[in-house]
């Protein structure tokens, strides 16, 4: 068998073949499934970033209120306090002057005592 | 160049030759039907950067061809049965000379990858070299000298296997 001839048995012996029947059904099928499961989680991907974000946008809000709400709360409180407490030392001082008030009085007319 | 014609029509016209590339290296109908699967996924997968449908059928080719030889070589490495010993499908009862085809087939599947896939790309596909080595990315006098060392190797085989038939 000369180059020539072994080259055309070759060819003869590796000639192609026709696909099996179904097949190019199946592939199809395959890459539209495929296709399908790719495009679900990405969807799904979006709506979960986008709650996510909702989510934390709407925890900042309702914390910073939340926390606004009690730092006012808390100045509040701690104003009266002071109110309470300048009120409750001037009522002392008044008393206090009062008392000392009396007993000056109380000591200078006192007969026998103060050396008359 | 020209239009590129929808997914399906790519794999109805294609699907023969992605699977003969397969079939011929491989010598295994089930492997050669998934590769051709894989293969044709990949596709759909790469199709926004395919321009036409000569590019599509390039692509494909060598995608078949690579893959093909990253399936021979996962074979040996997995120390299964080696396609050599696999069974070729039944012989075609229209060949001229089917017990030579058998030979002839069964001698390319005892190739190693590349050699393999060079003559399937070759003969099967009807290739020239230069084709052939743009496909690989190889140098064109690479393929050359190595078909031609395949073809003499092949020869050898044929010739032994004569010789043995003669004397038995």
């Amino acid at each position: 068998m000369d180059e020539r001839e072994f080259e055309q048995e070759l060819r003869a012996a590796l000639r192609p073949v026709a696909a099996p029947p179904g097949l190019a059904e199946r592939i199809v099928r395959e890459a539209e499934a495929r296709q399908a499961a790719r495009r679900k989680p990405v969807a799904q991907q979006i709506w979960l970033r986008w709650g996510a974000l909702a989510a934390m946008f709407a925890a900042g809000t309702f914390g910073g209120l939340h926390w606004n709400e009690r730092r006012q709360v808390e100045q509040l409180e701690a104003r009266r306090v002071a109110e309470q407490f300048t009120l409750a030392m001037s009522i002392a001082t008044r008393k206090m002057s009062k008392l000392q008030r009396n007993l000056v009085v109380e000591v200078t007319l006192r007969p026998g005592k103060g050396g008359q | 160049m020209g239009s590129l014609p929808s997914f399906s029509e790519l794999v109805e016209r294609h699907q023969s030759m992605v699977f003969s590339i397969a079939l011929r290296a491989l010598a295994n109908r089930e492997v050669a039907e998934d590769l051709t699967q894989e293969v044709f996924l990949s596709l759909h997968e790469n199709l926004a950067s395919i321009e036409s449908e000569d590019h599509a059928r390039n692509w494909l080719r060598r995608a078949a061809a690579n893959r093909s030889v990253d399936e021979i070589r996962r074979r040996k490495y997995r120390r299964g049965p080696s396609l050599d010993q696999v069974a070729e499908p039944a012989v075609d009862a229209e060949e001229s000379d089917p017990m030579l085809m058998a030979q002839l087939r069964e001698s390319v599947a005892s190739l190693p990858p590349l050699p393999r896939l060079l003559t399937i790309m070759r003969f099967q596909q009807e290739m020239e070299p230069r084709e052939i080595a743009a496909q690989l990315d190889m140098p064109v006098a690479t393929v050359k000298s190595r078909l031609h060392r395949t073809m003499k190797v092949l020869r050898g085989k044929l010739e032994k296997r004569a010789e043995v038939r003669k004397h038995a």
